[in-house]
């Protein structure tokens, strides 16, 4: 068994010629919240979709609890207990918001749904509201935290949020910002891309800094705030 | 107006709709998951008549003789195989090309049809072939000369279809199967990032509208009699209309669609010409994507972003 939940080695990954990521390594650690920050383009997404194999790692492994999920199917993936909230949040706009949620539960089981659709609606109180409304009607911030609550279902042991920021109200930013430091304290781990890079180390207990495709730093989310080139590039330079 | 001939040609029309809306649903669920149309699929109905008369011929050989165990028995035999000829069609000739460009698969279809064609051609024969009424007789209403007439037959394939029909919206609406279904045409990569196995719905997929094809293809024939190996071109062109019709990738809109060209159909035959019916229909079908391009119930496509 190793001591981290996600490893990523020496990944290297493709899209057609173009090379989105470099020999790129980092760990997450069981239990906390650990974030990857950088610019569009970067390959922040490319790598969290590397995890469930599109595109395939090209070089290198990943391994999830100590098992070797580099070239599982995708749909596989998440039966192990790792979900994703993803890029664009990609709900099923034509589904109402509960179907949203029982898809969410596809890899472990309609068993738990009142108990854990409960949890879901005390969580985000505006889900509940619109609980039979079709998901594509929702605004940003709603829909965005549809794909957390969809995310969640699953009972993941670790969840992999891209940009839950993007897009949104600084007030929406702060009130989802806020839930993940709850779903992190029910002992879910959380990996974390993010652009907002402010609000992201600060909540995490460890940051990756991604540039072009390869990691150029990591510390803790404190040293990367105090860090003088994230500074310049990431929180404006102030 | 006679209004016997109204009647009459309204019942027809439904039967009809019927059979072409029982085969809209395979065009129509495949274009939604995979974005093909599955030429295939008029050839699949074919099929499934000539299993219809084997299924007959067989249990007739045993002496079988009670209309309603003919048909049930024909019913599950035929859907089974059918349902086995859709699946293994995919796997075949659709699954390997899954990352191809979207041309592929298509070629790869019109083979399939041709395949088709010809396997029956040699294995039953090209000349027309019929099988013996099950269930003679007819619901007949009104006076001597003028009455509609309805057989039971006609009946039998207006029930089977709405309760074909009915099963299906229920299976696609209410069951975990059917979500699955739906969340992959809306996002194949999402549903897959759930832990949906696509390859396993696209499959189920095809098994649902081959089992619809055969159904239809089981009360055609004992409501006609008579086909050959090429009756699955023009009855698959017109259950194409009907989906685009009524808009393809949806459910409701196939069934709408097939009643709407079947009803025009048999009222254009009725009351004007038999002869030009299918330009009665096509036009019909020009008139309406010139007004709403995506179909009656189709949703606008929306360029992804």
């Amino acid at each position: 068994m190793s001591e981290y939940m996600l490893e990523i080695q020496n990944v290297d990954a493709f899209y057609g010629p173009i090379q989105a990521l470099r020999n790129v390594s980092m760990n997450v650690t069981e239990g906390q919240i650990v974030t990857l920050i950088g610019a569009n383009g970067a390959g922040k997404s490319t790598l969290l979709m590397t995890i469930f194999g599109s595109p395939r790692a090209a070089k290198g492994t990943i391994k999830f609890q100590g098992k070797d999920i580099t070239h599982i199917p995708m749909h596989e993936v998440g039966r192990l207990g790792i979900a994703q909230a993803p890029e664009g949040r990609r709900i099923f706009p034509s589904m109402s918001v509960e179907e949203n949620l029982l898809m969410g539960m596809m890899p472990i089981g309609e068993a738990h749904m009142e108990e854990d659709r409960a949890k879901m609606f005390a969580m985000f109180p505006r889900l509940q509201e619109r609980r039979n409304q079709r998901a594509g009607t929702l605004s940003g911030g709603e829909q965005q935290m549809l794909a957390i609550a969809r995310a969640l279902m699953s009972r993941p042991k670790l969840l992999l949020l891209d940009e839950p920021s993007l897009g949104l109200a600084p007030l929406i930013v702060k009130q989802i910002l806020n839930s993940l430091k709850d779903i992190a304290a029910q002992g879910v781990t959380i990996f974390l891309v993010e652009q907002n890079a402010n609000h992201a180390l600060r909540l995490a207990d460890r940051g990756y800094v991604l540039v072009n495709g390869e990691i150029r730093l990591s510390g803790t989310g404190a040293e990367l705030l105090a860090n003088p080139e994230v500074r310049d590039a990431y929180l404006g330079g102030h | 107006m006679d209004f016997h001939i109204l009647g009459q040609q309204l019942v027809n029309g439904l039967a009809l709709g019927s059979i072409y809306g029982l085969i809209a649903v395979g065009y129509t669920m495949v274009y939604g998951i995979i974005g093909m149309i599955n030429f295939a699929h008029g050839d699949v109905y074919m099929v499934s008549a000539y299993l219809t008369a084997i299924c007959l011929a067989i249990l007739s050989y045993f002496g079988m003789v009670s209309p309603f165990f003919l048909i049930v028995i024909t019913l599950i035999v035929t859907v089974f195989f059918i349902a086995l000829y859709g699946w293994s069609i995919e796997r075949i000739a659709y699954k390997p090309l899954r990352n191809s460009p979207r041309l592929a698969p298509l070629i790869s279809a019109i083979g399939v049809s041709l395949v088709l064609q010809n396997y029956v051609q040699v294995s039953q024969g090209a000349k027309t072939q019929a099988v013996p009424t099950i269930l003679p007789g007819a619901f007949r209403f009104g006076t001597e000369t003028e009455f509609i007439q309805i057989t039971y037959i006609q009946v039998l394939l207006i029930i089977v279809s709405f309760i074909s029909m009915a099963v299906l919206t229920y299976i696609i609406q209410k069951t975990s199967l059917g979500r699955q279904c739906r969340a992959v045409q809306q996002d194949a990569k999402m549903s897959a990032i759930l832990g949906i196995n696509t390859d396993r719905i696209i499959s189920t997929v095809f098994i649902i509208g081959a089992a619809m094809a055969g159904i239809a293809g089981v009360l055609v024939t004992m409501n006609y009699g008579s086909f050959d190996f090429s009756v699955g071109f023009i009855t698959g062109v017109k259950a194409f209309t009907a989906a685009v019709l009524g808009g393809i990738g949806s459910l409701p809109g196939a069934m709408l669609g097939g009643i709407i060209l079947g009803m025009s159909e048999s009222l254009f035959s009725g009351f004007v010409n038999t002869d030009y019916k299918d330009v009665f229909a096509f036009s019909l079908l020009v008139l309406v994507l010139i007004f709403r391009p995506s179909g009656l119930l189709g949703k606008p496509l929306v360029e992804k972003v």
